[in-house]
């Protein structure tokens, strides 16, 4: 815990106050709760605890958007009232340790959870250093039993952390900054660029999401792991998802099974008389709160609000589905398999235009040129063939993973010569091709 | 046990790795051997600034020099060799230490700067201290180079072990370089701007504040006193830009101007110049002339130097 601190220090050393407080209002809570026998008490001290621990991130994060929102309300209203706004630095990593606290919280009251007792232990959780600057999301059923049987990591853990984040820096320096180059060249002037690179830079954005968080979730799951400790994973190879339900199992996996098991699963069982409009507003629900954690920025909410959608529609259809698969034997059928994995990969891409845009009026000026403005790519040799090379190793691991597991082994494989060919195959590769100046991980924003 | 084992794997493997990274070292060596006969590219420019160009008239600066100065005209109209050595996105930190290394060996007649109060910024530091990676070639064999780039990081100078770091993103470059060829190259480092293909722009307009970097300030100074102690003429020159901006009138812009009077160098500021600035469809973008801005801007810098030179004889 000590080193999880001084680590928290050396970023935002002010902040490391917030970060003590939100673990000891958290160990206060579940200790407070523990010790109270009413069941309706018990459910107002979680309420109350929830209502605490988010207050930080309420204050941080949203105070100035729904001040603004307030504002221009008033001001279309003809008021002219201006409300004081906060010119603080967003704390590292709140939304995740805010999340986990909350997490712990309701799984103590759920009785998933036995209370904890040690206030390391709790600080421990929620300042673990891998892991609180951008997650994976932990929970406590997994993290409080690694953190007691606690002892000194194996030489199998550090080898296989240390292969976790070779692979976690060619998936963040080689794929995702590179293609951020092209991306960002293209999106910094929205108004000079024509359809044709704008569709082309949609496109490639989810992937250097993927290999921008997914990169730095194996960073921190590898170097989780070469502590002896076993963190959730986040990402599943989303692109071989048949289906947007299918995608959102394998995308941000922590976050979405955060909102599952405390959003979803209890609205829609609130609603369950409501039958399959009691699970559609309970995916409206969830995906809003999804967009709202994302970004405090009203495109990032829509762009959460789509999949909300996206995924009722399915839903809503889903029976339909099954009996078109059904009765066209396609279920295995590779084309029909891949056709899915690309519309998906195609709507996802479209609905993140809103989810990266700064405003309306811009994720519409994107969408507008698309459709109606064709012309010659902008091109950048260099980054677009690098870029092609490193999709290519990218893809034929996800591939391989995916539909063979047990061939093609590199990192995995039993001749130490193929092992350590495939090892300095990758070291050379990012430092001859990656982006070695790169700046800050997209996500450090959330 | 399995520690011991992990151990020698481990001690195997750094062999392996310290093994083909000096081999990756050697490989760019030859390369760079090769590339610096070829005409100047991207990758090459520097390289071939300290080890190569014996040229009376040495063209200094970045993306607004090197798609705006015309060696050949220039060649024409003052009968000395001229080589335009500008880069896209360099900065005056690296264009002060490639400078220093070229005097070492060669010391042209004439260096044409094109340089502002922008360089003295410290706005574009982190931009800038990215850009160190050109000057990675030099890292061994010069103080200055070596100290821009340790500014990259902490533990840069760790990183500079490895060969491969240090060509980190020159392969394609270098095998471009090579794969085009001894193209004959008449126009000596001049890279026109595209013709088509772009609207015209609309006048720009660009406040700065008041930000001063002292530590770029005086290694601007150190530079110009360098090429002065050296008997090179420098001529500092400021090419039209299609905006209104404040940039003479701040901080930095007074004590550039202080700087070039103090030390007594040729300054020739066409920044606001009315002859361009009435006709948006002599620029590519706000901040570079296109072909035909080019054509009119050479024709009239070229006597002012022309003067300045016989002036100065």
């Amino acid at each position: 815990m000590a080193a999880s601190y001084v680590f928290y220090a050396f970023l935002q050393p002010i902040y490391l106050i917030l970060l003590a407080a939100v673990t000891a209002t958290t160990y206060g809570f579940t200790r407070w709760m523990e010790n109270v026998d009413d069941d309706d008490k018990k459910h107002r001290i979680m309420i109350w605890g929830i209502v605490v621990i988010l207050l930080p991130l309420f204050f941080f994060k949203y105070f100035n958007f729904v001040d603004e929102s307030i504002t221009s309300l008033f001001q279309s209203l003809g008021i002219g009232i201006t409300m004081p706004t906060i010119r603080w630095m967003l704390p590292l990593g709140i939304s995740y340790y805010t999340f986990m606290a909350i997490g712990y919280l309701v799984d103590v009251y759920n009785e998933e959870v036995e209370v904890e007792h040690n206030v390391c232990a709790v600080g421990l959780f929620l300042s673990f250093f891998p892991i609180v600057l951008s997650g994976p999301i932990e929970r406590a059923g997994n993290m409080f039993p690694q953190i007691k049987a606690m002892e000194r990591s194996k030489p199998i853990d550090l080898t296989s952390g240390a292969k976790l984040m070779l692979w976690g820096y060619f998936m963040k320096l080689c794929v995702a900054d590179r293609l951020g180059i092209y991306i960002d060249a293209v999106y910094s002037n929205v108004a000079q660029h024509n359809g044709t690179s704008l569709a082309l830079a949609a496109l490639l954005f989810p992937i250097q999401e993927y290999g921008d968080l997914g990169g730095y979730s194996l960073l921190a799951i590898g170097a989780a792991r070469c502590l002896g400790f076993k963190i959730m994973p986040n990402f599943n190879r989303p692109f071989f998802s048949t289906s947007m339900s299918n995608f959102w199992r394998r995308w941000h996996i922590s976050l979405i099974k955060w909102l599952t098991d405390y959003i979803y699963t209890p609205i829609s069982y609130a609603l369950r008389s409501k039958k399959m409009w009691g699970i559609v507003i309970a995916l409206l629900v969830t995906f809003l709160i999804s967009g709202i954690w994302h970004g405090a920025a009203l495109t990032v909410i829509c762009w959460g609000l789509m999949q909300g959608v996206l995924l009722s529609v399915e839903s809503i259809l889903q029976n339909k589905r099954n009996n078109f698969e059904e009765k066209y034997k396609l279920k295995k059928n590779g084309l029909y398999i891949f056709i899915c994995c690309i519309v998906v990969y195609v709507i996802f891409a479209f609905t993140e235009i809103y989810g990266m845009s700064s405003s309306f009026s811009e994720a519409n000026l994107v969408v507008k040129k698309i459709f109606t403005q064709r012309g010659s790519l902008f091109m950048d040799n260099n980054t677009l063939l690098l870029s092609a090379i490193m999709l290519v190793i990218l893809f034929f691991k996800d591939f391989r993973d995916e539909f063979f597991p047990s061939k093609l082994q590199c990192f995995e494989a039993k001749n130490i010569a193929v092992r350590f060919t495939s090892y300095l195959a990758i070291i050379f590769m990012i430092l001859l091709f990656g982006v070695l100046d790169a700046g800050q991980f997209i996500y450090f924003q959330f | 046990m399995f520690m011991k084992k992990l151990l020698f794997k481990l001690m195997v493997f750094i062999a392996l790795f310290v093994f083909i990274d000096y081999g990756i070292g050697m490989v760019f060596t030859h390369f760079c051997d090769k590339a610096i006969n070829l005409p100047i590219d991207y990758g090459t420019a520097y390289l071939k600034v300290v080890k190569q160009i014996d040229d009376d008239i040495v063209i200094f600066g970045e993306s607004r020099a090197r798609h705006q100065y015309v060696p050949s005209l220039i060649e024409d109209a003052l009968g000395l060799s001229t080589i335009n050595v500008a880069m896209d996105g360099s900065y005056m930190s690296q264009q002060a230490a490639v400078i220093r290394l070229m005097l070492n060996r060669h010391i042209p007649k004439v260096i044409i700067w094109e340089v502002d109060a922008v360089s003295i910024m410290d706005k574009f530091r982190n931009d800038e201290i990215d850009r160190m990676s050109d000057l990675n070639p030099f890292y061994d064999i010069d103080s200055l180079s070596h100290n821009l780039v340790l500014q990259k990081g902490d533990y840069e100078w760790i990183k500079m072990w490895s060969r491969a770091y240090r060509n980190n993103n020159c392969l394609l470059r270098m095998i471009r370089v090579l794969s085009k060829g001894d193209y004959n190259d008449t126009l000596k480092g001049y890279w026109p701007v595209k013709t088509k293909g772009y609207k015209y722009p609309t006048k720009r307009d660009r406040i700065f504040e008041d930000d001063l970097n002292n530590e770029k300030l005086q290694l601007l100074k150190m530079t110009i006193a360098d090429i002065q102690k050296s008997d090179c003429i420098l001529i500092i020159v400021n090419s039209p830009q299609y905006e209104n901006c404040n940039l003479e009138t701040t901080f930095q812009g007074l004590a550039f101007d202080s700087l070039l009077d103090e030390m007594n160098v040729a300054h020739l500021n066409h920044h606001f110049d009315s002859r361009l600035l009435e006709d948006s469809t002599l620029f590519k973008d706000c901040s570079h002339l296109n072909a035909k801005g080019v054509e009119i801007y050479m024709g009239f810098l070229i006597p002012e130097i022309k003067q300045f030179l016989e002036n100065e004889n």
